[in-house]
This record gives structure tokens, sequence and C-alpha cells, in this order.
């Protein structure tokens, strides 16, 4: 690894997405000023990016290049006036008088430029190519560095790839670098600093290292954002709220808490999915879900409760038999069959107790309970792999919201609702119910619960 | 329990412990500076995030209360193991007082003793290695520690629950849990073996047993193959194993006579073998097993708490900083001259020229016509910035009127202020900006922004030199009726049939 980073200056014409690629390609939202309006970073701004410590990249962000018409001219004009080469021109450019501060952005750039290894020309695709685009490919490669072309917004419809290329072509520039800033894609990312690498052979292996680091984080959040959508989908299959049955109002009062707390429970969800995943909480507003009301039920003879409850009584009579079988051999047997036989009864009666006895008492006390239906659950897993999925393919350069998703697949929420399902019955392993501080209770099932729901997200959204 | 905790198996503990306590939340900064400073020592993610957690306040408090929680656990095992010996024990004298006084049934003995035991242990071998990791977390041990669980279940403060909890999971839920319930569940038939041995060592020692198998519908023979079958393994092993004589005079003759073979020690050896003995390497292994498991169990850095934390561990993005300031000049003013979009120019006296400035062929085509038939408009095509120059160099002073179409999705830059400065200083006061493709703009940026682009656009031309009154605003991409009925009063044409 080489001990000193390599410098990047990232340049190009004014608002074509120079600040926008450094935020996508530091991850931080934050970085500079981003708008729609001309000569919006007028100062040049540094990122570094380091694995452990040690520096890999030095990216600058440049102001940008707006009068390269002008500029061209003007350089042209001093080249012949100094009877200095090309490069004088440009170097002497900083050190100018007032009287060409009118260039004092385009100034700062070239610098940058001149002290850089490699030069990143970000280039908007949707432009048409104009003369002033050439003045600027003529003066950097008038700078004596090597120049990447960056196309940006290549994912946007009006794009114009292919005059863009043969523009760059004409030239000489025929590795080109496809980068969206707003719509992010990993392979473009390698693609970028693989070409860095072969341009500055000396930082590749640090660069590979880099990216690998990029990669491996990447994965690991989007795996801990499913982590969190599993979450939440565990506490919302697994709520559950009683009410007397004699009472109407306190069936629509439970069915109000219940909606509340699902409400409260998937915006906590959002804000820390936008908090992992380094975007702001303006980069998507959560709009209010429509909860139903008609399908909440009191489902404690639903046929999943029921199918579930004989399975689990049945496997505990089994446990008590076998139970009862340990007693019989023990006692030599004397007791033979009617051991066994207790057992299971007793298995079977100490099990249904355990798992549905506060639901037995309920119902015999004219308690009903309440859980968040099937629909809901489908629509809450369907929005929010959707909205993992689009997190993850936004680039921080993007300043426009997310906006929401007309229908969210149904087909989504269904596959994850088969999983989550299982969580159905398990109150206390619903933070809605056992509350936000207490921690769940330490259960394979659950844990194993939690890990296939997360791997399935992590499937579904990629 | 010292045997399956590591030092390692701590570090992970505590780590869990403490991100399930919320332990990070609030801290002073100093307190924060040294956690940070202590993780960045560190070469990997995980080593880095354990740094963090160690150096936390509250973690002493935590090791404290883990030695306390694993001493908890120790001693409840020690308890329950002495209680399985005691029950093996008491298995063991009813075993030999089951049936008339003073004569022993050697096959009730041995399947009192060993046949739930092997039963059992078929099962566990079927669940270990058929049943996936959560299936097979049933059975003694798992009860053992659900109990445990359940004793503790009623916890005093969040702090020691979440201590709990990190414990619970790293021995149940984790990849070592079935290791951990099976070395419970083959310590405790440990222990109830080993007390039915002892009671049966102690009843050999201190009584007379006559040794005798029954049969009412097996032959003699049956049992010949039941005992060298049971035999063989213990001879192999140099054991003393009664004769099929001996097994042939042990057939229950209806008195008790004297017996000089070896049933006594046949018994204790079969016991030891068929139950202590796997139960003990079982044990043993089992807890090896957990042992491996628990120090290869890594945190779970793809937990959010983690994932929140590892970017400030070690940042991918060192630092930003501005390493060269802005120009001093007042380029990005932000005071604004009020324009109004909305106003028409009075048809001009004389001839007109359109030229459009970096601007795309509009939809309506170039250049653009009102299509009344009536329009006399010299076309002076479109240009990029330096041509444009040239464009209207020497020609300028022909036309009362010299419309430049601009493009409202381009970045009004200095570049484009230079080209129209230069084409002002030919036109002058004829000069008229058209700001065309509000729709294009519009879809490209949204309202909000389109609207600062065309009071950029406006502010660009008015310090080219253009009045505020010169500069329109008139989509040509727009092919309507109001788009040409406009376009035709710049022109200073009139629709046919109106006077």
């Amino acid at each position: 690894m080489t001990d000193t980073p390599l410098h990047i200056a990232i340049v190009g014409h004014t608002n074509v997405g120079k600040t926008s690629l450094m935020r996508t390609l530091t991850r931080s939202r934050d970085f500079g000023e981003v708008s729609s309006r001309p000569a919006t970073t007028r100062h040049v701004e540094m990122a570094e990016l380091a694995i452990g410590g040690a520096p890999v990249l030095r990216l600058y962000d440049t102001p940008g290049l707006e009068d390269s018409s002008g500029l061209l001219g003007h350089l042209d004009h001093v080249r012949q006036r100094q009877g200095n080469d090309w490069l004088a021109a440009i170097d002497s450019l900083g050190r100018e008088g007032s009287e060409e501060s009118k260039f004092a952005q385009e100034a700062k750039a070239l610098s940058q430029v001149r002290q850089a290894d490699i030069a990143l020309y970000v280039i908007d695709v949707r432009d048409q190519v104009r003369a002033r685009h050439r003045d600027e490919l003529e003066i950097l490669g008038r700078c004596a560095k090597p120049v990447l072309p960056v196309l940006n917004f290549i994912k946007a419809p009006d794009a114009r790839m292919d005059d863009w290329r043969e523009a760059l072509a004409r030239v000489n520039m025929h590795a080109v670098i496809t980068f969206d800033t707003v719509v992010y894609d990993e392979a473009d990312e390698l693609e970028l600093y693989k070409k860095i690498a072969i341009l500055a052979d000396k930082a590749a292996p640090a660069i590979e290292r880099l990216t690998a680091e990029l990669m491996s984080r990447r994965r690991q959040r989007h795996l801990a954002a499913s982590g969190l959508v599993a979450d939440l989908l565990i506490d919302v299959a697994a709520a559950e709220y009683s009410y007397s049955l004699d009472d109407e109002d306190a069936r629509q009062h439970v069915i109000d808490t219940l909606r509340d707390k699902v409400r409260t429970r998937e915006k906590e969800t959002v804000s820390a999915l936008l908090a992992l995943l380094e975007f702001s909480p303006d980069d998507y507003r959560l709009k209010d879900f429509p909860i139903s009301e008609g399908a909440w039920r009191d489902d404690l003879f639903d046929p999943d409760m029921l199918a579930r409850m004989g399975l689990s009584a049945g496997k505990a009579a089994a446990t008590g038999a076998a139970a009862g079988v340990a007693v019989d051999l023990m006692v030599g047997g004397l007791t033979l069959g009617a051991a066994a036989a207790t057992g299971a009864t007793i298995g079977f009666a100490i099990d249904t107790a355990r798992k549905h006895g506060s639901a037995i008492m309920n119902r015999l006390g004219g308690r009903g309970r309440l859980r968040v239906d099937d629909g809901t659950l489908i629509l809450l897993g369907a929005r929010q792999v959707w909205l993992i999925s689009a997190l993850m393919k936004r680039g921080h350069g993007a300043t426009a919201r997310l906006e929401d998703k007309d229908s969210p697949d149904k087909k989504t929420g269904e596959d994850l609702l088969a999983i989550a399902r299982k969580a159905r019955g398990e109150a206390r392993w619903s933070r809605i119910n056992v509350g936000k501080g207490k921690v769940n209770s330490g259960s394979a099932r659950l844990v194993d619960l939690r890990r296939r729901l997360r791997d399935k997200i992590s499937d579904l959204s990629r | 329990m010292l045997f399956v905790w590591s030092k390692k198996a701590t570090k992970r503990w505590l780590v869990n412990a403490l991100a399930n306590a919320g332990a990070y939340e609030g801290l002073s900064a100093p307190a924060r500076a040294e956690a940070l400073r202590a993780a960045h020592s560190q070469k990997s993610d995980e080593n880095r995030v354990i740094a963090w957690f160690q150096s936390l306040p509250d973690a002493p408090w935590f090791i404290q209360q883990g030695i306390k929680e694993r001493r908890r656990f120790g001693w409840m095992m020690l308890v329950a193991f002495i209680l399985a010996l005691i029950a093996g024990g008491a298995t063991g004298l009813s075993a030999l007082s089951g049936g008339r006084d003073g004569v022993v049934n050697i096959i009730w003995v041995l399947g009192s003793l060993l046949g739930l035991h092997i039963i059992m242990l078929v099962a566990w071998i079927v669940a270990i290695t058929l049943l996936s990791p959560q299936s097979s977390m049933h059975g003694l041990g798992a009860l053992i520690m659900r109990l445990w669980q359940t004793i503790h279940k009623k916890s005093e403060q969040s702090k020691t629950a979440a201590a709990r909890q990190a414990f619970i999971d790293m021995l149940m839920a984790g990849p070592g849990g079935r290791w951990m319930a099976s070395g419970a569940s083959h310590s405790l038939w440990t222990g109830y073996i080993l007390g039915a041995f002892l009671m049966l060592v102690v009843a050999f020692s201190a009584r007379h047993y006559v040794f005798v198998w029954e049969t009412t519908i097996l032959s003699a023979s049956d049992y010949g193959y039941i005992f060298a079958w049971l035999s063989k393994p213990l001879d192999l092993l140099g054991f003393v194993v009664p004769s099929p004589a001996d097994v042939e005079a042990a057939g229950w003759p209806g008195e008790i006579l004297d017996q000089p073979a070896p049933w006594a020690p046949f018994i204790l050896v079969a016991v030891l073998v068929y139950g202590l003995l796997p139960r003990v390497i079982l044990s043993v292994f089992c807890l090896y097993r957990t042992r491996r498991a628990l120090d290869r169990t890594e945190i779970e850095l793809e937990r959010p708490v983690f994932q929140a934390l590892i970017p400030q561990l070690a940042p991918v993005v060192q630092k930003t900083r501005i390493i060269d300031d802005a120009p001093a000049d007042s380029i990005s003013s932000t005071e604004r001259p009020q324009w109004d979009d909305d106003h028409s120019l009075p048809a001009p006296g004389g001839p007109v020229a359109i030229m459009g400035l970096e601007c795309a062929v509009p939809l309506m085509g170039w250049p653009p016509e009102p299509g009344n038939g009536m329009a006399s408009v010299t076309d002076l095509g479109i240009h990029d910035g330096r041509e444009s120059e040239r464009a209207v160099a020497g020609k300028a002073h022909r036309f009362v009127r010299l419309i430049v179409v601009v493009d409202l999705v381009a970045t009004p830059d200095r570049g484009m202020e230079a080209a129209l400065k230069r084409i002002y200083a030919h036109a002058g006061e004829n000069l008229v900006v058209l700001l065309s493709r509000k729709a294009a703009c519009l879809e490209r940026l949204g309202s909000r922004d389109t609207s600062t682009r065309l009071s950029d656009w406006v502010m660009t031309a008015h310090r080219a030199g253009c009045t505020l009154h010169s500069i329109v605003a008139l989509d040509l991409d727009g092919d309507d009726a109001d788009t040409r009925a406009a376009l035709a009063c710049l022109y200073g044409v009139r629709e046919q049939g109106r006077p």
C-alpha cells in the first residue's frame, strides 16, 4: 500500500453534479451544498477516504468551469503574449492580478487539477454537447493530467449517451465512467474505482481494499436495514391486546391503541432506516398507512391459531408420554401404561395452559383478543421492502424527496407474512406489548425467525 | 460453566449486554472520546466495537454482573446435578427392591437403569444429527436452561435484565445453544446414572442378592442370546462376563440358591459401560463443542446498533475540509430584480431577427413560426457561445428587434452571461431574450427549482445589459394557439382577418 493517498480532482461545467458525485462517493448527505443554481460550489473542498485510518484517496470538489470559452481565449492570449506554453499559461492563472479575477473560479478548479494525480470530468449527459464542453475538454487536455470523463444522470430518460461518447471519442477519451449520482449502482461505483486504479497502478491494491471495504459495509448496512424491518414485522405480527367482549367501546379503544402503536412503530423504523443508511428525515416522509379496521379480529379461533394449538399440544402430549414411560421404567414397569397415559395428559394440559392459557382464560372471563390482521402486515412488509430497496439505490447526491410507490408489491408482503406469521401468539416477543426498553426473551426460535425474516427482506429488497 | 466460558466469550457477552442496555446513549464527551480512542487502535471492525464498548463507563459494573450471572448458573447446575444424583440413587434402590426380597431380576434392573437412558440417547443422536439447530433445542438441558431463565424472569432492573439477556442469547439462542443444552442434559444424565451406580455398589457391598431371569413364554436360549449380546463388548474390554452355563443356571428355579457366577460385577460393569461412560464422554464432547461455538460466535455486526457505530469507529470518509475558499466577489448576489413573466412587448416597427443561444430545436420547429403565413422574420440560426457573436456581428443594426432564444433547462452561468453581453454589444436595446422550454425545465427540476431557474436567467440577462422589459418567457415547445399568438406579437405580425 502506498503511504500517500491518491489525489483526485473532480471538475466539470457548473451544475453537472460534481458535489453530488462527492456526496454519493462519500455516502454523505451533508457534504457541500447542492442546488440547481449555477456556482453553488465556489470553493475547493476535500474529502479523504481511508481504511483503518490509512488514507487511500483524497477527492477534491471544485467550482464549476462556467466560462470555458472565455477562459480558453484568455489562456491562448496569455500563451501567445508571454511566449509560454499552455501549461505555463494555466499555472500562471492563479497567480495573475485582479483583472483576471473573472476567472478566479476556473483558476481554483484548474489549480486542483494540476496538483491532482487524476481528474474526473463530470458530465450531465442530459445536456447537449456544446462548444463550451469542447473548450473545457481542450483546457483539461492541456493540463498534463489523466482525465476520466464521468457520465452523470445516465439513468435519466433524456440521457444522450451516444452523443457524449462520440464527442469524447473525438478528443481521444475512449475510457469513460458511467455513474449516476442520483440512482446509485454498485457496479458503476466498482467500475469507477477500477478505472481509477488502472490510471494509478501504484495505488491499485489500496483502492481494491477500499472498494472491498465499501462493498462489505454496504452489504452489512443492507442486512442491518433488513433487520430493522424484521423487528418491526415481528413486533406487529406478535402484538395482541385483550378487551372485554361485552364492551363494544373497549374493542374500539383497543383497535385505536393497536393502530396507533403500529403507526408509531413504523415511524420509528423509518427514522432508524434513514439514519442507518445516512439519509436525512427529509429524504422520505411516511404517509399515513391504510390500516384496515374491519379485518381486525378476535382470532383466538382462527384456523391458523387452532392448527398451531393442536400441533403444540400434541407435541407436549408426546413429551408427557415420554416422561411417563420414564417413570414406568424407573419403577420397574409396575405401572406400565398408566404413567405414560397420565404423563401425556399432564403434558397436554401444561403446554396448553402455558401457551394458550391466557387466551382460554380470557375467553372464559368474557374477554377477547385483537391482533393486527394479515392485510395490514402484507402492506407493511411490502412498503418497508420497497423503502429499503429505494434507499439502497438512492445516491447521496439525490435531492428530490423519495415518493411512495403507488401500490406496494403484494407478493412481497405475502412472502414476508408467510414467515412473520410464526410470531403470532407470541406477545412476549413484541415490543408493542412488552414495552420498548424491555428486551425480548432469548429464544432460539425468535432468533431463528428474526434471521430468516431479515434474510428474506434482504433478498426481496435487492 | 468455567469450562465453556472463555475470555473471548466474556468480551462478546459484554458488548451484547451493553448494547441491550443502551449503555452507549447519552455518553459524556470525555467518555465518548475515550471510547473512540480505544476503538481506533484496533484493526478489525469487531475488535473496534469490542474496544469501544469495553471502555464505556458502565462496563466494569457489567463485568461484575457477568461473573455473578455465571456463578448463579454454575450453582444451579450443581444443585441440578445433586438432585439427579439422588434421583439416580433412588432409582437404583427401587430397581433392586422391586421384586422378591433378596432376588434381583437382572433384565428388570438393567432395563430400569439403562432403558430410558438408551432411548433418550438415541433420540438425542437423531435430534443432533437430523434436526435443525432450533428444533434440537429440546430435552432435559433446554428444560434446565429455561427453568433458570424463568426463575430470573422478574428482573429487578433493566441493566440486570440486559446482562442476563445477553447471557441467555449467547448460551441458548446462538450456534452454541444446542451443544450447551446437550452438554447440560448429558451432565444431568451422568449424575443420574452415577447415583444409580453408587447405590448399586453400596447395595451389593452391604447385602446378599440372588440374580435371576424369569420368563413365561421365552426359552432359556433366548436369554442366552440376550446375555451373549450384552456381554460381548464387555468381554472385549476385558471384563469378566457370565458364561452361557451361568446364564442357564440363573433361570428362576423358584427358590433362592447360592450363585458363584459374577452377576453383580456384570450389572455394575454394564451400567458403567453402557450408561455412565457414554454420558461422561458426551458431556465432555458437548461442553467442548459449546466452548468452541461460543469462541467462534462473532459479534453480529449487522445489528443496527453496531452498524450505526462502525462508521464512527472506522470512518471510510476520514475528514472533509475546505482547502481553498470561495473567491471574494458578488456574483452570487441574492438581490433579485422585480420581473413579471406575464408582460408583452409592443409590436416592433421594422424587421425582426431570431437566434437560438445554446438551445434545443423547439418542438414547433426552427425558426418558430406563428403559423399564419404572414411571418417575416430573419433566421440567424442556433449557435453556441462563441459563434453566436459572429452570427450577429455586422447584421444586428439591420433589425429593430433581435430575439435570442435561450433554454431554461440550461444553467445561466457566466459563460452564458458573457455570450449575451457580446450580443448586447451589437444589438443594444433591440435585444430581446426569450426564455423557452419551461415545461422541460419543470419536468427536470420541479416547480420550486424552475422558478429559481427562471429568475436566475432573468438576472443573467439583466446583468448582460437587457432591460427587464425585454426579457420574455415563452415556451416554444408548447405548439398551441396562445404560443403562436404571443410569437406573432413578438414578431409584429397580425393574424389574418384581424385589424
